[in-house]
């Protein structure tokens, strides 16, 4: 079994979720450009 | 965080939350955010990222590299402005900002991938509206993964909702944080390890 974790320095894996409608992203989708992500919840 | 109208810069919001779509639109909608905003039902970028608390901020250059890792990350904190603008005028040095509380993973790969494979069928609960089963699922894993307070509160949220609405009991989390911590160590003390059992 393999668990890759991402350090700083290694490519971000190709995860998918769904945005609020449904609709799935890539996170290759912001590839060429700067990416700021904030984890964030409601609780 | 205003939206920007940057070619290059782009912000990624990501909401940890199980009850999905619904529990993160309103936030989304009060911000009248032009970003876009996923939900990560199943934990994906904890387990990726490794982390087990929130806010975080992540910084990605443009060829997908982590550049930078902050834990405890808070869009109002002018220190994580800072950092911000640093990374979109591209003078931003690679980091990893982690809290003082922080616990460090000592999980073997199996429990790893234990711990995963009950959040992912908890979340396969959640999403058939089997809500109490699926906090069952997720305080297993915990029992594997104590110190992720992601999936604690999870699990707090659908065991006793009425301690974050109409606003959130933070008194209670914390003894209730106490008194699950120590049901836990009973727990773990009366498994049976590979090569002997753990007798109360």
């Amino acid at each position: 079994m393999k668990r890759e974790v991402v350090i700083v320095g290694c490519t971000m894996p190709d995860l998918t979720f769904p945005d609020l409608n449904g609709r799935l992203v890539h996170l290759s989708d912001f590839r060429g450009k700067k990416l700021l992500i904030f984890v964030w919840a409601s609780w | 965080m205003a939206a920007n109208a940057d070619l290059d810069f782009a912000f990624l919001s990501v909401a940890a939350d199980v009850s999905g779509a619904a529990a993160a639109r309103p936030f989304h909608e009060i911000a009248g955010a032009t970003f876009t905003t996923v939900v990560d039902l199943e934990n994906e970028f904890g387990r990726a990222l490794d982390y087990k608390i929130i806010p975080n901020g992540l910084f990605v250059d443009e060829r997908g590299v982590l550049q930078g890792k902050w834990l405890g990350f808070a869009v109002d904190r002018a220190e994580c402005l800072i950092s911000v603008a640093q990374f979109r005028q591209g003078v931003m040095e690679p980091f990893e900002r982690v809290p003082e509380t922080a616990v460090s993973d000592t999980m073997t790969p199996l429990e790893r991938e234990l711990v995963a494979t009950q959040v992912r069928l908890g979340a396969a609960l959640k999403a058939l509206e089997r809500d109490q089963e699926a906090a069952d699922e997720w305080a297993k894993a915990l029992l594997g993964d104590s110190a992720n307070f992601v999936l604690r509160k999870q699990v707090w949220l659908l065991r006793f909702p009425e301690r974050f609405h109409p606003t959130i009991d933070f008194a209670w989390q914390k003894e209730q944080l106490a008194r699950e911590h120590a049901e836990e160590e009973a727990r773990r003390r009366s498994i049976c390890e590979s090569d002997a059992c753990i007798l109360p």
